[in-house]
Protein backbone atom coordinates (compact mmCIF):
# COMPACT_ATOMS: atom_id res chain seq x y z
CA UNK A 1 0.00 0.00 0.00
CA UNK A 2 1.27 3.17 -0.88
CA UNK A 3 0.08 6.57 0.79
CA UNK A 4 0.99 9.79 -1.35
CA UNK A 5 0.05 13.76 -0.67
CA UNK A 6 -0.12 15.45 -3.56
CA UNK A 7 -1.62 19.50 -2.77
CA UNK A 8 -4.83 18.89 -1.16
CA UNK A 9 -5.32 15.38 -2.69
CA UNK A 10 -4.24 12.23 -0.35
CA UNK A 11 -3.92 9.05 -2.36
CA UNK A 12 -3.82 5.55 -1.89
CA UNK A 13 -3.04 2.96 -3.76
CA UNK A 14 -2.05 -0.76 -4.13
CA UNK A 15 -4.38 -2.39 -1.86
CA UNK A 16 -4.54 -5.69 -2.74
CA UNK A 17 -7.55 -6.61 -0.20
CA UNK A 18 -9.68 -4.09 2.17
CA UNK A 19 -11.05 -6.90 4.81
CA UNK A 20 -11.23 -7.87 8.30
CA UNK A 21 -8.06 -9.14 8.50
CA UNK A 22 -6.41 -5.89 7.39
CA UNK A 23 -8.96 -2.97 8.03
CA UNK A 24 -7.57 -1.76 11.26
CA UNK A 25 -3.89 -1.26 10.10
CA UNK A 26 -5.47 0.47 6.47
CA UNK A 27 -7.55 2.80 9.13
CA UNK A 28 -4.41 3.41 11.42
CA UNK A 29 -2.07 4.50 8.63
CA UNK A 30 -4.53 7.12 7.26
CA UNK A 31 -6.01 7.94 10.67
CA UNK A 32 -1.89 9.76 11.04
CA UNK A 33 -2.56 11.28 7.40
CA UNK A 34 -5.49 13.47 8.15
CA UNK A 35 -3.93 15.46 10.50
CA UNK A 36 -3.20 16.92 7.42
CA UNK A 37 -6.68 18.07 6.71
CA UNK A 38 -6.85 16.86 3.11
CA UNK A 39 -9.66 18.16 0.88
CA UNK A 40 -9.55 14.92 -1.52
CA UNK A 41 -8.71 11.67 -0.35
CA UNK A 42 -8.60 9.20 -3.76
CA UNK A 43 -8.47 5.10 -2.84
CA UNK A 44 -7.22 3.74 -5.74
CA UNK A 45 -9.24 0.00 -5.85
CA UNK A 46 -7.84 -0.85 -9.16
CA UNK A 47 -5.75 -3.75 -7.46
CA UNK A 48 -8.25 -4.14 -5.26
CA UNK A 49 -9.29 -7.82 -5.14
CA UNK A 50 -11.39 -8.32 -2.24
CA UNK A 51 -13.58 -6.04 -0.15
CA UNK A 52 -16.28 -7.20 2.83
CA UNK A 53 -18.29 -5.69 4.82
CA UNK A 54 -15.22 -4.41 7.26
CA UNK A 55 -13.76 -3.06 4.55
CA UNK A 56 -16.80 -0.50 4.03
CA UNK A 57 -17.02 0.16 7.39
CA UNK A 58 -13.40 1.18 7.34
CA UNK A 59 -14.23 3.41 4.35
CA UNK A 60 -17.19 4.87 5.94
CA UNK A 61 -15.03 5.42 8.80
CA UNK A 62 -12.35 7.01 6.64
CA UNK A 63 -14.85 8.99 5.53
CA UNK A 64 -16.16 10.52 8.52
CA UNK A 65 -13.41 10.88 10.39
CA UNK A 66 -11.81 13.13 6.88
CA UNK A 67 -15.08 15.30 7.31
CA UNK A 68 -14.55 15.60 11.20
CA UNK A 69 -10.77 17.22 9.68
CA UNK A 70 -12.40 18.96 7.09
CA UNK A 71 -15.80 20.06 6.66
CA UNK A 72 -15.27 19.21 3.03
CA UNK A 73 -13.54 16.63 2.41
CA UNK A 74 -14.56 13.93 -0.08
CA UNK A 75 -13.37 10.45 -0.34
CA UNK A 76 -13.22 8.90 -3.92
CA UNK A 77 -12.82 5.47 -4.69
CA UNK A 78 -11.10 4.85 -8.18
CA UNK A 79 -11.60 2.33 -10.25
CA UNK A 80 -13.14 -0.50 -8.26
CA UNK A 81 -13.48 -4.09 -9.58
CA UNK A 82 -16.86 -5.57 -10.60
CA UNK A 83 -17.11 -7.25 -7.05
CA UNK A 84 -16.26 -4.55 -5.10
CA UNK A 85 -18.72 -1.88 -6.99
CA UNK A 86 -21.14 -4.54 -6.75
CA UNK A 87 -20.84 -3.96 -3.17
CA UNK A 88 -21.23 -0.78 -3.00
CA UNK A 89 -24.11 -0.83 -5.25
CA UNK A 90 -25.89 -3.44 -2.73
CA UNK A 91 -25.44 -1.74 -0.13
CA UNK A 92 -26.21 1.80 -1.32
CA UNK A 93 -22.77 3.15 -1.22
CA UNK A 94 -22.12 3.99 -4.42
CA UNK A 95 -24.35 7.00 -3.36
CA UNK A 96 -21.56 7.90 -0.53
CA UNK A 97 -18.45 7.14 -2.41
CA UNK A 98 -18.28 8.87 -5.80
CA UNK A 99 -17.00 6.09 -8.37
CA UNK A 100 -14.62 7.12 -10.72
CA UNK A 101 -13.50 4.47 -12.89
CA UNK A 102 -10.42 5.98 -14.59
CA UNK A 103 -7.31 4.65 -12.45
CA UNK A 104 -5.39 8.33 -13.62
CA UNK B 1 -2.74 -19.91 9.10
CA UNK B 2 -3.48 -21.82 5.89
CA UNK B 3 -7.11 -23.44 6.02
CA UNK B 4 -7.12 -27.26 6.57
CA UNK B 5 -8.92 -29.13 3.51
CA UNK B 6 -10.50 -32.43 4.70
CA UNK B 7 -12.29 -33.49 1.45
CA UNK B 8 -12.09 -32.34 -2.06
CA UNK B 9 -13.90 -33.74 -4.54
CA UNK B 10 -15.90 -32.90 -7.74
CA UNK B 11 -19.03 -31.67 -5.68
CA UNK B 12 -17.80 -31.26 -2.21
CA UNK B 13 -15.39 -29.00 -0.35
CA UNK B 14 -15.06 -28.85 3.62
CA UNK B 15 -12.51 -27.01 5.10
CA UNK B 16 -11.60 -25.75 8.35
CA UNK B 17 -9.74 -22.61 9.52
CA UNK B 18 -8.44 -21.33 13.00
CA UNK B 19 -10.86 -19.01 14.83
CA UNK B 20 -8.19 -16.01 13.44
CA UNK B 21 -9.46 -13.50 10.89
CA UNK B 22 -6.18 -13.52 9.27
CA UNK B 23 -7.43 -17.31 8.28
CA UNK B 24 -10.70 -16.24 6.44
CA UNK B 25 -9.41 -14.66 3.48
CA UNK B 26 -7.85 -17.87 2.56
CA UNK B 27 -10.48 -20.01 3.34
CA UNK B 28 -12.56 -18.11 1.32
CA UNK B 29 -10.39 -18.27 -0.91
CA UNK B 30 -10.38 -21.91 -1.25
CA UNK B 31 -13.61 -21.77 -1.72
CA UNK B 32 -14.21 -19.91 -4.52
CA UNK B 33 -11.16 -21.86 -6.47
CA UNK B 34 -13.34 -24.78 -5.77
CA UNK B 35 -16.51 -22.86 -7.18
CA UNK B 36 -14.56 -21.61 -9.96
CA UNK B 37 -13.36 -25.18 -10.70
CA UNK B 38 -17.11 -26.35 -11.31
CA UNK B 39 -17.82 -23.22 -13.77
CA UNK B 40 -20.00 -21.58 -11.54
CA UNK B 41 -20.85 -18.15 -13.30
CA UNK B 42 -18.74 -15.21 -12.02
CA UNK B 43 -21.43 -13.72 -10.68
CA UNK B 44 -22.74 -16.23 -8.27
CA UNK B 45 -19.09 -17.29 -7.28
CA UNK B 46 -18.64 -13.08 -6.26
CA UNK B 47 -21.47 -13.47 -4.55
CA UNK B 48 -20.62 -16.97 -2.57
CA UNK B 49 -16.88 -15.95 -1.72
CA UNK B 50 -18.63 -12.46 -0.26
CA UNK B 51 -21.11 -14.26 2.28
CA UNK B 52 -18.50 -16.64 3.15
CA UNK B 53 -16.25 -13.87 3.85
CA UNK B 54 -19.26 -11.77 6.10
CA UNK B 55 -20.25 -15.53 7.80
CA UNK B 56 -16.48 -16.90 8.89
CA UNK B 57 -15.64 -12.50 9.88
CA UNK B 58 -18.75 -13.26 11.99
CA UNK B 59 -17.73 -16.81 13.43
CA UNK B 60 -14.44 -15.79 14.50
CA UNK B 61 -15.37 -11.78 15.79
CA UNK B 62 -17.74 -12.70 17.55
CA UNK B 63 -16.14 -16.03 19.51
CA UNK B 64 -16.06 -16.02 23.03
CA UNK B 65 -12.68 -17.43 24.69
CA UNK B 66 -13.81 -20.72 24.71
CA UNK B 67 -15.23 -20.68 21.25
CA UNK B 68 -12.24 -19.23 20.17
CA UNK B 69 -10.16 -22.73 20.61
CA UNK B 70 -12.16 -24.22 18.09
CA UNK B 71 -12.03 -24.14 14.19
CA UNK B 72 -14.52 -22.17 12.10
CA UNK B 73 -16.06 -25.44 9.55
CA UNK B 74 -16.74 -24.86 6.12
CA UNK B 75 -18.94 -26.69 3.59
CA UNK B 76 -19.77 -26.37 0.37
CA UNK B 77 -21.77 -28.92 -1.11
CA UNK B 78 -23.29 -29.03 -4.91
CA UNK B 79 -26.69 -30.29 -5.04
CA UNK B 80 -28.64 -31.00 -7.98
CA UNK B 81 -30.12 -27.40 -8.49
CA UNK B 82 -28.46 -25.42 -5.16
CA UNK B 83 -24.95 -24.79 -4.01
CA UNK B 84 -25.42 -25.38 -0.30
CA UNK B 85 -23.12 -23.20 1.63
CA UNK B 86 -22.16 -24.02 5.79
CA UNK B 87 -20.70 -22.24 8.13
CA UNK B 88 -20.56 -24.27 11.50
CA UNK B 89 -18.86 -22.11 14.66
CA UNK B 90 -18.78 -21.94 18.23
CA UNK B 91 -19.56 -18.55 19.36
CA UNK B 92 -22.11 -17.43 21.17
CA UNK B 93 -24.86 -17.52 18.87
CA UNK B 94 -27.73 -14.64 17.98
CA UNK B 95 -30.99 -14.68 16.95
CA UNK B 96 -31.24 -13.94 13.43
CA UNK B 97 -33.45 -11.00 12.83
CA UNK B 98 -36.70 -11.55 11.05
CA UNK B 99 -36.28 -8.36 8.89
CA UNK B 100 -32.69 -7.60 8.34
CA UNK B 101 -31.88 -3.62 7.19
CA UNK B 102 -29.18 -1.68 5.92
CA UNK B 103 -27.72 1.04 8.54
CA UNK B 104 -27.41 4.58 7.56
CA UNK B 105 -24.59 6.01 5.13
CA UNK B 106 -22.39 6.75 7.82
CA UNK B 107 -22.80 3.79 10.07
CA UNK B 108 -19.38 1.92 10.06
CA UNK B 109 -20.93 -1.27 11.25
CA UNK B 110 -23.97 -3.60 10.26
CA UNK B 111 -23.95 -4.62 7.04
CA UNK B 112 -22.98 -8.28 7.15
CA UNK B 113 -26.53 -9.67 7.55
CA UNK B 114 -27.80 -7.84 4.96
CA UNK B 115 -25.08 -8.38 2.89
CA UNK B 116 -25.55 -12.50 3.30
CA UNK B 117 -29.40 -12.22 2.81
CA UNK B 118 -29.12 -9.89 -0.21
CA UNK B 119 -26.60 -12.40 -2.04
CA UNK B 120 -28.29 -15.81 -1.07
CA UNK B 121 -31.87 -17.27 -1.79
CA UNK B 122 -32.38 -19.12 1.44
CA UNK B 123 -30.37 -18.80 4.50
CA UNK B 124 -31.37 -20.44 7.61
CA UNK B 125 -29.40 -19.97 10.80
CA UNK B 126 -29.52 -22.84 13.58
CA UNK B 127 -28.22 -21.22 16.97
CA UNK B 128 -26.91 -24.47 19.01
CA UNK B 129 -25.79 -24.82 22.87
CA UNK B 130 -22.55 -24.78 22.10
CA UNK B 131 -21.88 -24.18 18.49
CA UNK B 132 -24.47 -22.64 15.34
CA UNK B 133 -25.13 -23.80 12.00
CA UNK B 134 -24.96 -21.06 9.48
CA UNK B 135 -26.83 -22.47 6.10
CA UNK B 136 -26.57 -20.58 3.13
CA UNK B 137 -28.37 -21.85 -0.52
CA UNK B 138 -28.19 -20.20 -3.93
CA UNK B 139 -30.26 -21.35 -6.37
CA UNK B 140 -28.23 -22.77 -9.17
CA UNK B 141 -31.08 -21.79 -11.94
CA UNK B 142 -29.33 -22.55 -14.86
CA UNK B 143 -27.76 -26.06 -14.74
CA UNK B 144 -24.79 -24.83 -15.94
CA UNK B 145 -21.31 -25.21 -14.25
CA UNK B 146 -21.24 -28.68 -12.20
CA UNK B 147 -18.26 -30.69 -13.51
CA UNK B 148 -20.16 -33.21 -15.61
CA UNK B 149 -17.05 -35.72 -14.40
CA UNK B 150 -18.11 -35.41 -10.60
CA UNK B 151 -19.44 -38.39 -8.72
CA UNK B 152 -22.77 -36.63 -8.01
CA UNK B 153 -23.67 -36.95 -12.14
CA UNK B 154 -22.81 -39.96 -12.47
CA UNK B 155 -26.25 -40.98 -11.68
CA UNK B 156 -27.65 -38.37 -14.01
CA UNK B 157 -26.17 -40.41 -17.04
CA UNK B 158 -29.33 -43.08 -16.81
CA UNK B 159 -31.20 -44.25 -19.45
CA UNK B 160 -33.77 -42.68 -17.45
CA UNK B 161 -33.28 -39.05 -18.90
CA UNK B 162 -36.34 -38.06 -17.43
CA UNK B 163 -33.90 -36.71 -14.98
CA UNK B 164 -31.65 -34.17 -16.77
CA UNK B 165 -35.23 -32.86 -18.36
CA UNK B 166 -36.52 -32.70 -14.87
CA UNK B 167 -34.13 -29.92 -13.90
CA UNK B 168 -34.90 -28.05 -17.29
CA UNK B 169 -36.34 -25.13 -15.93
CA UNK B 170 -38.74 -22.90 -18.67
CA UNK B 171 -36.33 -20.18 -20.97
CA UNK B 172 -32.98 -21.88 -19.04
CA UNK B 173 -30.56 -23.62 -21.08
CA UNK B 174 -29.81 -27.72 -19.99
CA UNK B 175 -26.59 -28.96 -18.93
CA UNK B 176 -27.18 -32.37 -20.95
CA UNK B 177 -24.34 -34.63 -19.05
CA UNK B 178 -24.79 -36.65 -21.70
CA UNK B 179 -23.58 -34.75 -24.76
CA UNK B 180 -20.59 -33.37 -22.55
CA UNK B 181 -19.31 -36.92 -21.21
CA UNK B 182 -20.46 -39.97 -23.70
CA UNK B 183 -20.07 -42.96 -21.24
CA UNK B 184 -20.47 -46.49 -22.55
CA UNK B 185 -24.00 -48.01 -22.97
CA UNK B 186 -23.66 -51.19 -20.78
CA UNK B 187 -22.24 -49.24 -18.09
CA UNK B 188 -25.43 -46.73 -17.82
CA UNK B 189 -27.43 -50.40 -17.90
CA UNK B 190 -25.32 -51.46 -14.71
CA UNK B 191 -25.96 -48.35 -12.85
CA UNK B 192 -29.41 -48.52 -13.58
CA UNK B 193 -29.41 -52.16 -12.28
CA UNK B 194 -28.21 -51.29 -9.49
CA UNK B 195 -29.96 -48.42 -8.54
CA UNK B 196 -33.15 -50.14 -9.03
CA UNK B 197 -32.32 -52.57 -6.20
CA UNK B 198 -31.22 -49.65 -4.22
CA UNK B 199 -34.94 -48.20 -4.87
CA UNK B 200 -36.50 -51.38 -3.85
CA UNK B 201 -34.37 -51.44 -0.58
CA UNK B 202 -35.87 -47.99 -0.48
CA UNK B 203 -39.50 -48.38 -0.79
CA UNK B 204 -38.88 -51.26 1.79
CA UNK B 205 -38.42 -48.69 4.75
CA UNK B 206 -42.07 -47.05 4.14
CA UNK B 207 -44.44 -48.72 6.20
CA UNK B 208 -46.48 -51.48 4.45
CA UNK B 209 -49.43 -51.06 5.94
CA UNK B 210 -50.67 -48.06 9.26
CA UNK B 211 -51.24 -48.75 12.13
CA UNK B 212 -54.88 -48.53 13.26
CA UNK B 213 -55.04 -46.78 16.55
CA UNK B 214 -57.71 -46.00 19.08
CA UNK B 215 -59.69 -42.66 18.18
CA UNK B 216 -56.52 -41.48 15.51
CA UNK B 217 -56.12 -41.75 12.07
CA UNK B 218 -52.95 -41.59 9.99
CA UNK B 219 -51.74 -41.21 6.06
CA UNK B 220 -48.76 -40.76 4.60
CA UNK B 221 -47.12 -40.34 1.17
CA UNK B 222 -43.46 -40.03 0.04
CA UNK B 223 -42.47 -39.70 -3.61
CA UNK B 224 -38.68 -40.06 -4.35
CA UNK B 225 -37.55 -37.62 -7.14
CA UNK B 226 -34.76 -39.03 -8.34
CA UNK B 227 -34.15 -43.18 -8.97
CA UNK B 228 -33.33 -43.49 -5.00
CA UNK B 229 -33.47 -40.49 -2.50
CA UNK B 230 -33.18 -40.18 1.50
CA UNK B 231 -36.45 -38.77 2.58
CA UNK B 232 -38.54 -41.54 4.30
CA UNK B 233 -41.10 -42.03 7.47
CA UNK B 234 -42.64 -44.26 9.42
CA UNK B 235 -44.48 -45.43 11.94
CA UNK B 236 -43.66 -47.60 15.30
CA UNK B 237 -46.38 -48.81 17.16
CA UNK B 238 -45.49 -48.89 21.12
CA UNK B 239 -46.66 -50.59 24.37
CA UNK B 240 -49.95 -48.66 25.51
CA UNK B 241 -51.54 -47.59 22.21
CA UNK B 242 -48.61 -45.27 21.99
CA UNK B 243 -46.58 -44.82 18.38
CA UNK B 244 -43.82 -43.50 17.57
CA UNK B 245 -43.81 -41.34 14.06
CA UNK B 246 -40.76 -40.60 12.42
CA UNK B 247 -39.66 -38.47 9.04
CA UNK B 248 -36.32 -37.89 7.88
CA UNK B 249 -34.52 -36.63 5.32
CA UNK B 250 -30.90 -37.44 4.81
CA UNK B 251 -29.40 -34.57 2.86
CA UNK B 252 -28.53 -35.29 -0.70
CA UNK B 253 -30.33 -38.30 -3.08
CA UNK B 254 -29.41 -41.09 -4.45
CA UNK B 255 -27.69 -44.70 -3.30
CA UNK B 256 -25.68 -43.21 -0.35
CA UNK B 257 -28.89 -41.19 1.11
CA UNK B 258 -30.82 -44.18 1.17
CA UNK B 259 -28.49 -46.09 2.77
CA UNK B 260 -28.35 -44.06 5.41
CA UNK B 261 -31.85 -43.90 5.36
CA UNK B 262 -31.66 -47.49 6.40
CA UNK B 263 -29.16 -46.85 8.60
CA UNK B 264 -31.07 -44.06 10.63
CA UNK B 265 -34.55 -46.36 10.36
CA UNK B 266 -33.01 -49.06 11.73
CA UNK B 267 -30.65 -47.84 14.50
CA UNK B 268 -34.76 -46.20 15.83
CA UNK B 269 -36.33 -49.30 15.42
CA UNK B 270 -33.80 -50.76 18.05
CA UNK B 271 -33.67 -48.14 19.83
CA UNK B 272 -37.24 -48.32 20.30
CA UNK B 273 -37.19 -48.73 24.34
CA UNK B 274 -36.23 -44.59 24.08
CA UNK B 275 -39.03 -44.00 21.69
CA UNK B 276 -40.27 -42.66 24.95
CA UNK B 277 -38.28 -39.53 25.30
CA UNK B 278 -38.22 -38.80 21.74
CA UNK B 279 -34.85 -35.96 22.48
CA UNK B 280 -33.08 -38.52 23.86
CA UNK B 281 -33.30 -41.11 21.43
CA UNK B 282 -32.07 -38.60 18.93
CA UNK B 283 -29.34 -37.47 20.67
CA UNK B 284 -27.72 -41.75 21.32
CA UNK B 285 -28.70 -41.72 17.39
CA UNK B 286 -26.68 -38.56 16.58
CA UNK B 287 -23.60 -40.04 18.50
CA UNK B 288 -23.72 -43.12 17.11
CA UNK B 289 -24.00 -42.26 13.24
CA UNK B 290 -22.03 -38.59 14.01
CA UNK B 291 -18.65 -40.36 12.64
CA UNK B 292 -20.13 -42.34 9.89
CA UNK B 293 -22.36 -38.89 8.71
CA UNK B 294 -19.66 -36.48 8.91
CA UNK B 295 -17.04 -38.39 7.76
CA UNK B 296 -18.61 -38.24 4.11
CA UNK B 297 -20.08 -34.84 4.86
CA UNK B 298 -23.78 -35.52 4.99
CA UNK B 299 -26.13 -35.23 7.34
CA UNK B 300 -29.55 -35.83 8.27
CA UNK B 301 -32.87 -33.87 9.20
CA UNK B 302 -35.47 -35.84 11.59
CA UNK B 303 -38.33 -35.48 13.44
CA UNK B 304 -39.67 -38.04 16.13
CA UNK B 305 -42.83 -37.21 17.26
CA UNK B 306 -44.40 -40.11 20.35
CA UNK B 307 -48.02 -39.67 20.34
CA UNK B 308 -49.54 -40.82 23.86
CA UNK B 309 -52.49 -41.84 22.79
CA UNK B 310 -54.01 -42.18 25.92
CA UNK B 311 -53.18 -38.32 26.96
CA UNK B 312 -53.85 -36.84 23.69
CA UNK B 313 -51.03 -35.35 23.09
CA UNK B 314 -47.67 -35.92 20.81
CA UNK B 315 -44.21 -35.13 22.24
CA UNK B 316 -41.92 -34.23 19.23
CA UNK B 317 -37.95 -33.36 19.10
CA UNK B 318 -35.99 -32.97 15.97
CA UNK B 319 -32.80 -32.52 14.08
CA UNK B 320 -32.99 -29.58 12.46
CA UNK B 321 -36.30 -30.38 10.35
CA UNK B 322 -39.42 -28.52 9.22
CA UNK B 323 -41.61 -27.27 11.50
CA UNK B 324 -44.79 -29.36 12.49
CA UNK B 325 -48.00 -27.69 11.56
CA UNK B 326 -51.10 -28.46 13.17
CA UNK B 327 -54.65 -26.86 13.35
CA UNK B 328 -58.08 -28.15 14.65
CA UNK B 329 -61.81 -27.51 14.36
CA UNK B 330 -61.64 -24.60 16.76
CA UNK B 331 -59.47 -22.70 13.82
CA UNK B 332 -55.95 -22.88 16.02
CA UNK B 333 -53.46 -23.32 14.46
CA UNK B 334 -49.63 -24.04 15.59
CA UNK B 335 -45.77 -24.07 14.40
CA UNK B 336 -43.92 -26.68 16.49
CA UNK B 337 -39.76 -26.77 15.92
CA UNK B 338 -37.91 -27.63 18.76
CA UNK B 339 -34.72 -26.80 18.94
CA UNK B 340 -32.19 -29.25 17.78
CA UNK B 341 -29.10 -29.41 15.16
CA UNK B 342 -28.93 -31.73 11.78
CA UNK B 343 -27.25 -35.35 12.98
CA UNK B 344 -24.16 -35.55 11.61
CA UNK B 345 -23.15 -31.65 12.53
CA UNK B 346 -21.93 -31.91 16.17
CA UNK B 347 -21.48 -34.67 17.82
CA UNK B 348 -22.89 -33.63 21.00
CA UNK B 349 -25.97 -32.12 19.84
CA UNK B 350 -28.58 -31.14 22.14
CA UNK B 351 -31.90 -31.71 21.81
CA UNK B 352 -35.07 -30.61 23.34
CA UNK B 353 -39.00 -31.24 22.92
CA UNK B 354 -42.00 -29.76 22.79
CA UNK B 355 -45.10 -31.15 23.91
CA UNK B 356 -48.36 -30.74 21.47
CA UNK B 357 -52.15 -31.14 23.32
CA UNK B 358 -54.22 -33.06 21.22
CA UNK B 359 -57.65 -31.55 20.81
CA UNK B 360 -60.55 -33.81 19.18
CA UNK B 361 -60.40 -32.81 15.27
CA UNK B 362 -56.44 -31.70 15.52
CA UNK B 363 -54.68 -32.63 12.51
CA UNK B 364 -50.95 -32.46 12.43
CA UNK B 365 -48.99 -32.64 9.38
CA UNK B 366 -45.28 -33.46 8.86
CA UNK B 367 -43.14 -32.93 6.03
CA UNK B 368 -39.83 -32.85 4.61
CA UNK B 369 -38.57 -29.54 2.78
CA UNK B 370 -38.65 -31.13 -0.48
CA UNK B 371 -42.58 -30.55 -0.43
CA UNK B 372 -42.73 -26.73 0.37
CA UNK B 373 -39.84 -26.29 -1.71
CA UNK B 374 -42.25 -27.90 -4.55
CA UNK B 375 -41.60 -25.38 -7.70
CA UNK B 376 -44.21 -24.30 -9.78
CA UNK B 377 -43.59 -23.71 -13.73
CA UNK B 378 -42.44 -20.23 -12.73
CA UNK B 379 -39.95 -21.28 -10.32
CA UNK B 380 -41.91 -20.14 -7.43
CA UNK B 381 -41.53 -22.33 -4.10
CA UNK B 382 -45.04 -23.66 -2.60
CA UNK B 383 -43.57 -22.86 0.75
CA UNK B 384 -44.99 -23.20 4.10
CA UNK B 385 -47.67 -20.65 4.48
CA UNK B 386 -49.63 -21.94 1.75
CA UNK B 387 -49.07 -25.79 2.91
CA UNK B 388 -50.46 -24.36 6.42
CA UNK B 389 -53.46 -22.61 4.65
CA UNK B 390 -54.24 -25.78 3.23
CA UNK B 391 -54.21 -27.63 6.20
CA UNK B 392 -56.53 -24.92 7.95
CA UNK B 393 -58.51 -25.11 4.97
CA UNK B 394 -58.84 -28.43 5.42
CA UNK B 395 -59.51 -29.10 9.09
CA UNK B 396 -62.33 -26.76 8.39
CA UNK B 397 -63.72 -29.02 6.00
CA UNK B 398 -63.57 -31.30 8.58
CA UNK B 399 -61.70 -33.75 6.08
CA UNK B 400 -59.99 -37.12 7.34
CA UNK B 401 -57.16 -37.61 7.12
CA UNK B 402 -56.97 -39.60 3.85
CA UNK B 403 -58.83 -37.29 2.59
CA UNK B 404 -56.85 -34.30 3.93
CA UNK B 405 -54.14 -36.11 2.17
CA UNK B 406 -55.16 -36.21 -1.11
CA UNK B 407 -56.17 -32.77 -0.99
CA UNK B 408 -52.53 -31.49 -0.68
CA UNK B 409 -51.48 -34.35 -3.41
CA UNK B 410 -54.14 -32.79 -5.67
CA UNK B 411 -52.95 -28.82 -4.76
CA UNK B 412 -49.42 -29.93 -5.29
CA UNK B 413 -50.51 -31.36 -8.89
CA UNK B 414 -51.90 -28.49 -9.36
CA UNK B 415 -49.14 -25.92 -8.11
CA UNK B 416 -46.01 -27.71 -9.66
CA UNK B 417 -48.07 -28.56 -12.92
CA UNK B 418 -46.08 -29.90 -15.50
CA UNK B 419 -42.87 -29.09 -13.42
CA UNK B 420 -41.18 -32.65 -12.49
CA UNK B 421 -40.23 -32.78 -8.84
CA UNK B 422 -36.45 -32.24 -8.29
CA UNK B 423 -36.76 -32.97 -4.79
CA UNK B 424 -38.43 -35.79 -2.53
CA UNK B 425 -41.57 -35.14 -1.13
CA UNK B 426 -42.71 -36.64 1.89
CA UNK B 427 -46.18 -35.64 4.09
CA UNK B 428 -47.15 -37.57 7.06
CA UNK B 429 -50.92 -36.59 8.50
CA UNK B 430 -52.07 -37.57 11.73
CA UNK B 431 -55.67 -37.12 12.71
CA UNK B 432 -57.49 -36.78 16.31
CA UNK B 433 -60.51 -38.27 15.25
CA UNK B 434 -63.31 -35.99 16.73
CA UNK B 435 -66.31 -36.51 18.68
CA UNK B 436 -69.24 -36.68 16.18
CA UNK B 437 -73.03 -35.97 17.77
CA UNK B 438 -74.18 -38.87 15.86
CA UNK B 439 -72.48 -41.57 18.74
CA UNK B 440 -71.00 -43.20 16.32
CA UNK B 441 -67.71 -42.59 17.30
CA UNK B 442 -66.56 -41.66 20.87
CA UNK B 443 -63.97 -39.45 21.41
CA UNK B 444 -60.69 -41.17 22.58
CA UNK B 445 -60.85 -39.66 26.28
CA UNK B 446 -64.77 -40.67 27.34
CA UNK B 447 -64.04 -44.05 25.40
CA UNK B 448 -61.51 -44.22 28.64
CA UNK B 449 -63.14 -42.77 31.10
CA UNK B 450 -66.19 -45.25 30.04
CA UNK B 451 -63.80 -48.38 30.15
CA UNK B 452 -62.21 -47.22 33.24
CA UNK B 453 -64.99 -47.04 36.46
Amino acid sequence: MTITHQGGTLRVSGLEELAAANCGLFFSALAAELQAQPGRIEIDLSRTEFMDCDGLGTLIALRNNARAHNHAAVVRLIAPAASVKRLLQLTKLDQVFPLDQSSG
Amino acid sequence: MDPKLNVTSGSLLRLELPCDLQAVRPAVEACRRFLENQNLDENSVIACELALAEACNNAVEYADEAGQTHPVQVQILWTDDALELQVLDHAPGFEWPTSVMLPGTASEHGRGLFIIQSLMDEVSYLKGADANCLLLRKWLMTGAGKDPGGPETQVDWLPSHGYAASNNREGTPVHDPLNSSPRPSLEHYLVAHELQIARNIQQSLLPQALPSLPGLALSGYCLSAREVGGDFYDILPLANDNVLLVVADVMGKGVPAALFAATFRTLVRTMADLATRPAELLSRINRLMFSELSGVDMFITAQLALVQTHESRLVIASAGHCPVLCANEQGESCMISPEGMPLGILREAIYKEDTLALHDGSRVVFYTDGLIETRNPRGEFLGQAKLMQWLCEGVSLGLPAPELKEMFLAGLQQFQGSTPPTDDQTLLILEQKAARTNGAEVPLREALQLQVP
